[in-house]
């Protein structure tokens, strides 16, 4: 059993990889920006999380993004803390069930995030640079990447053990 | 009433770090201030982690580029044998003193451009949504890296500015962030005006009289009047070249005759693609006095001799 704080800690470190990765992943592979690992962490968690705990991990997440990447403190913070309410709201009123409804709200949420984003840079006069198909793009990359990763990875790690398991029974 | 006591708590926390973000943004925004010390403690503890999670990618980037570059290389190797022919023969036609004098000027020309002290660095880290705005190198405060320090490519070519330098890293702004100026310079008429950037479009030079003669193709250098770069730094080349909007309050006849705007807008292709853009220099701080004034004169960069740089 696992105590709030040690989750918390574990909650923690985990965004600060997805961070790290987020901001490094591009520098080998431009293509690799277009998924939002920081939000596909994020939206999950927020499902699975009572709405304070959602509110706090997208805080979390948000102000190492903005760290990581350098410019506006707070920016993706705010935009991520909002979304993640949403989300957590979300889980609170309909049973979210399947890998692939989390994927669909994954990637309608990275949409939101980016507009929301789009829309404080515009309300504080600052320049953005993303256009609303590049947005929708992202958020539909995100999205299909989320679900190859949250119904693909335990397919293949079911489907190896299955094997492995028939391994050892073929000797 | 627990119940609605407890979605109260939720409520007031939401909207509670809601507003507090949007007033840490609106303190940086209206300030012009990055809250160095709070990024400073949270980049003290991100920033190392990116410099490792770069070398450790660096390492299995150089391990596949190795291995894809032993799989091409007898076939680069033979196009290269050819090209090298090629060279050695347009080499031997070509006249001993324009290649002495060509050569002369682009020794002349990297000593000017690049005076001081630079130190090498790579790109740690960037974000998609900002790439045309900001990235994150590997070199920090600790390196002697300062704040509004030039940042160029290893061939003088301008990349940006250190916008915040921390310990370990340093955020660089790009030339082409939306919010990036630079003083810039045509080489042939010598007119000055002001570069700014344009995302993924071409920079804009600002400020060109109408009856400055510009050449597309024509090259753009850092001015050195914006008091941040250096002088005779290759910004980029015109792609275009505009009239501005006519003065507000002209008469029509002046208005049918094109003779009422004051500026050109002209584009310019950057020299350096900034998303390709792996290694740079940064200008270190001067410990130098400033040279005498008799000093020699720099050589002057032209619109068709030898490029400072054009590498990203």
């Amino acid at each position: 059993m696992v105590s709030p704080l040690g989750r918390a800690v574990r909650v923690g470190l985990g965004l600060l990889f997805v961070g790290t990765l987020q901001t490094l992943l591009p520098n080998y592979w431009l293509a690799l920006g277009h998924i939002d690992f920081m939000m596909i962490a994020v939206g999950l968690l927020a499902l699975r999380s009572h709405f304070r705990s959602a509110v706090l991990i997208g805080a979390v997440g948000g102000l190492l993004q903005d760290s990581l990447a350098g410019g506006i403190i707070g920016l993706h913070a705010f935009a991520k803390t909002a979304v993640a309410a949403g989300l957590a709201a979300i889980a609170d009123l309909f049973a979210v069930r399947g890998q692939l409804a989390e994927a669909l709200i994954v990637g309608v949420a990275t949409a939101l995030e980016a507009m929301i984003v789009r829309s404080l840079l515009a309300f504080l006069e600052w320049p953005g640079t993303d256009t609303l198909p590049q947005i929708a793009t992202r958020a539909a990359i995100t999205g299909l990447i989320c679900g190859i990763g949250t119904v693909g990875i335990p397919l293949a790690m079911a489907s190896w053990k299955r094997r492995r398991r028939g391994g050892l029974r073929w000797n | 009433m627990q119940a609605l006591s407890r979605t109260a708590r939720n409520a007031a926390l939401l909207l509670g770090l809601l507003l507090g973000f949007f007033l840490l943004m609106s303190v940086q925004v209206n300030r012009g201030s990055t809250l160095a010390t709070a990024r400073g403690a949270v980049t003290g503890v991100t920033s190392p982690l990116q410099r490792i999670g770069a070398a450790v990618g660096g390492l299995f980037t150089n391990t596949w580029g190795r291995y894809v570059g032993l799989v091409g290389a007898a076939r680069e190797n033979e196009e290269l044998r050819r090209l090298n022919a090629e060279l050695e023969r347009r080499a031997a036609a070509g006249d001993a003193a324009r290649r002495e004098n060509q050569r002369l000027r682009r020794l002349a020309a990297a000593r000017e451009i690049l005076p001081g002290e630079w130190v090498a660095a790579e790109v740690a880290a960037r974000e998609f949504t900002r790439r045309y705005e900001v990235v994150v190198i590997n070199r920090g405060s600790r390196d002697g890296i300062a704040k509004d320090a030039a940042v160029t490519t290893a061939g003088g070519a301008l990349v940006g500015r250190v916008l915040e330098a921390n310990l370990w890293t340093s955020t660089v702004q790009l030339v082409t962030d939306p919010l990036a100026g630079v003083g810039g310079r045509l080489v042939s008429s010598r007119a000055t005006g002001l570069v700014s950037g344009h995302g993924s479009d071409p920079l804009r030079l600002d400020y060109i009289s109408t009856r400055t003669e510009i050449a597309e193709g024509e090259r753009v250098v850092s001015s050195g009047e914006d008091g941040i770069y250096p002088a005779d730094l290759l910004i980029g080349e015109v792609v275009s070249v505009d009239i501005g909007p006519p003065v507000p309050g002209t008469p029509i006849v002046s208005l049918m005759r094109g003779e009422t705007a004051l500026f050109k807008i002209v584009e310019l292709r950057p020299a350096v693609d900034v998303l390709q853009l792996e290694n740079v220099l940064v200008q270190l701080p001067s410990t130098e006095p400033p040279p005498a004034e008799d000093a020699e004169t720099p050589a002057e960069p032209t619109g068709t001799g030898s490029p400072p740089g054009e590498d990203g």
